[in-house]
Order: structure tokens, then sequence, then C-alpha cells
């Protein structure tokens, strides 16, 4: 991981048009906001994600600020046109919503138990998305994203007091997740994540109609 | 909200230390932990796209202009005198200011709106003949901060200061990002933490400055002091 103040100078770089830079930007961002974007949208966050880093792209030179800043302005991106997908999907309602394919998917594979020994990136991420959406989108944004309850609240357009809230909650939620699969059950080998990746789907291709 | 029985003081500070990534020794840290794994190779397949779309938009946007560019130092000096004298002929303009501010012309330490009154004898007479506080505050400003300021301006920034400087390291790289700050953080030139902290006069690491030349913009209040300290507001 490339530390945060050197990050800084590459942020500057790819906003001058450095081409190297902007691949650096790319590497140390890009994980956290597909990570994050698994739990707005699950399985399209593949896709959701590449959507953003075209506005990031394009709109790279108009942002101020530092890597700080950056992380927090791309979430914002990411999160929008996350949104931009979910409200396409209401128009579509045979496409499934990702919290209740979420839920389902937990209570199928029991995502929970599978999460535990030798905890996988993705299965740590999908045990996150079983949270109520608010919650878990706190804990991203401030675990994975690594943004403070401020950042976070502007994100998220509540107070950081409402987001310290339900970040706590999550992990409290998450904490009984854990503690109930270790009374039931001895540790398991872990599995590969649940979801294949990349797949588009349908509701996709209304990300083409965004701006 | 529901938690206040749910979470005890010592919880909220587990939890919060789970949340900055520290270990606490739950078992939650071995989640969260993996949740800020390292990439997988799968994640980062978008690379190509993302950097032709990066391309794309450097091309239709030719050469770079912005902060960094060479520009910056080419232009700063033969700028910074047409606002010398643009400030000197209209008091300060808010025009100027913004001008002075994205060149980023300024010596650090000398343009802080709170450095102006007190300390030295003015160089010049004033522009006019002061009728309020803020008049007179204006004019001493552009004297010595020929970029000139907005005559509303010293008293909010000083108090934004203040508040900058009342925060540790940290915390002031999150402030750059608060939208309360921008009018510092253009006063002070960049959107650069040392640079605001050199502004202000602050030291790094929380400590306001001590710096005599604060009066300027306090007047009749105490000075701005150290980490914590509640120094009486003006507004």
């Amino acid at each position: 991981m490339v530390a945060s103040e050197d990050l800084d100078d590459v942020l500057a770089a790819a906003q001058s048009g450095d081409e190297q830079a902007f691949r650096l930007l790319y590497r140390a961002q890009q994980p956290a906001l597909v990570r994050y974007l698994r739990v707005l949208v699950g399985e399209d966050a593949e896709d959701v994600a590449s959507e953003s880093w075209l506005q990031i792209a394009r709109d790279l030179r108009t942002f101020s600020g530092d890597w700080d800043g950056f992380r927090g302005w791309t979430a914002t991106i990411a999160r929008h046109r996350a949104m931009d997908l979910l409200r396409a999907r209401r128009r579509r309602p045979q496409a499934i919503a990702p919290v209740e394919f979420l839920t389902e998917m937990s209570a199928a594979d029991d995502t929970a138990d599978r999460a535990m020994e030798l905890v996988g990136t993705d299965a740590a991420v999908a045990l996150i998305a079983t949270l109520p959406p608010e919650m878990a989108e706190a804990v991203m944004l401030r675990v994975v994203v690594g943004l403070d309850a401020t950042s976070t609240g502007r994100i998220l357009g509540r107070r950081a007091g409402a987001v310290r809230t339900a970040a706590y909650r999550g992990l409290r939620q998450l904490a009984a997740k854990l503690a109930q699969r270790e009374s039931r059950h001895p540790p398991e080998p872990p599995r590969a994540p649940s979801w294949s990746p990349a797949v588009t789907t349908s509701a996709a291709a209304a990300l083409k109609e965004m701006r | 909200m529901t938690s206040g029985e749910e979470w005890t003081p010592m919880d909220r500070k587990t939890a919060e230390s789970l949340l900055r990534g520290d270990r606490t020794g739950l078992p939650l840290d071995r989640v969260l932990s993996a949740a800020r794994g390292p990439a997988s190779a799968g994640e980062l397949a978008g690379e190509a796209a993302a950097v032709a779309a990066f391309r794309a938009a450097a091309g239709a946007r030719g050469r770079p202009v912005r902060r960094f560019s060479i520009f910056r130092s080419a232009l700063t000096r033969p700028l910074t005198v047409k606002v010398v004298a643009a400030a000197f002929a209209t008091t300060a303009t808010v025009g100027g200011v913004a001008l002075a501010a994205n060149t980023g012309a300024r010596p650090a330490p000398v343009s802080a709106p709170a450095a102006s009154v007190p300390a030295s004898p003015s160089p010049s007479p004033s522009v006019a003949p002061s009728v309020s506080p803020s008049v007179s505050v204006s004019v001493s400003v552009s004297r010595s901060r020929p970029a000139g300021s907005p005559s509303a301006a010293p008293d909010r920034i000083a108090d934004l200061c203040r508040e900058f400087s009342r925060r540790n390291r940290e915390n002031r790289r999150r402030a750059l990002d608060d939208d309360r700050f921008g009018e510092l953080i253009r006063q002070a030139g960049d959107k650069d933490r040392d640079r605001v902290e050199r502004y202000c006069g602050a030291r790094p690491g929380g400590s306001a400055g001590n710096r005599p030349d604060r009066e300027g913009d306090r007047k009749s209040s105490s000075r701005p002091r150290s980490t914590g300290s509640m120094t009486p507001r003006r507004e």
C-alpha cells in the first residue's frame, strides 16, 4: 500500500495528466470502491465501478483536494452511479434487489459461516453486506474506503453522529453473527465467494443512459 | 436513537478502534481486516478501460493548465504585479483575491490577514479614511498584502484559522475537504495542510502558533492559543 502522503503527490500528478499516476490512483482506490459498491448493488459492483471511473477520469482535473478528499469524492461518484442503477432496477421489477439477493444468498449459503476462518476479502464483504443497508454502507465507507464519520455523513446525507451510530450498530450485529456462528459450528475451510464475477445483467444496460 | 442502551462508552471506544482498523483482539478484527485486504486481480480488471477514459479526457482537454502546471511559476510574478496595481487602485477587490489565491503567488507567512496591523508601521498611507473597524482592517490588509482581501473576510478567516489550529494533524487534513474551510483555503492559496498552517501561523501537531502579529485581527479579545483552549469568539 502506498502511503497517504505519497498518494497526495500521485493525485497531483494524475491531475496534471500523468497517466502512470492515474493508474496508481486506480489501483489504490478501485478495490475500496468495488467492495463498497458490492454492498449497494451486489453482483453489479464491477460494472458500476467501471462507470464510476469513466466519470472520475473525466472530472479529475476539476477535483480539488488531497488523497483523503479524493477517496471521499470517488465514493460519492460511485454511490451516485449505484443509485442510478437501483433506480433503473426499480423501473424493472424483475431485477433482484441487492439486499434481497444478498440476504437470500446468506440464508442459502450461510455466508456468515463461510466468512470466518481465514476470512477472505469477498466473504468478509459479503458478510457486511448482510447488514441492513444503512449500517452496511456506514461500515464499508469507514472501514474499507477509510473515511471518517464526517466525510461518510456527507456522502450519505446524514449527520456524523447518525453515521457513527449506524456503524456501531453494524459492528454489533456483525459481532453477533460471528458469535452465533461460532456457537453452532466448528471451523470449516473457506469457500469461494458466491457471486460470479462481472456478469453483465440487463440492468447494466440502463447505465448507458447516465450522464 | 436506539443505540443508547446498547453501547456503553467503552463499547463505543472499541467500535471506533475497529472502524479505524486497530487490533482489538475481537473476532471482528479478522472480518474487517479481510474486508480491507489487498486487491485481487479481478478487482483491477477495469484498469485498461479507466486509463482509456483518462487518456480520452486528457486529449479532449489539451494541455494541462491547472494548479500543477508550469504556468504557475511562469505567470506568478507578472500577475502579482497586476494584482498589486489593481488592489491599490480599487482597494481590495474580490476578483483580485481570487486571482492571487489561484496563482499561489504570495509568500505564505506574510500573507496572513492577521499579519497586518500593529506589528509594523504602515509603509504606505492608508487608502481611505477609516470610518469603521471593518474598513480600517480592509485597508491595512491591502497594504501589507497587496493582493487584498474582502473587508468582511479577516474576522471570518481568523476564526477559521483558530478552529483549524485547534485540530490535530489528522483532523486538519480532513478540514481541507470541509466546505466550511473553503474560504480559508482560498486565502491560503492552496488546499494543502502545510500551506494553511503557515498561513495561520500554526505549528504542526495541534498547537496554534504563538505569533504576536496575530493580535492584528483580534483587537479586543485574547489571543488564540494552544489546542483545545476556549478562546472567546468575537461573533
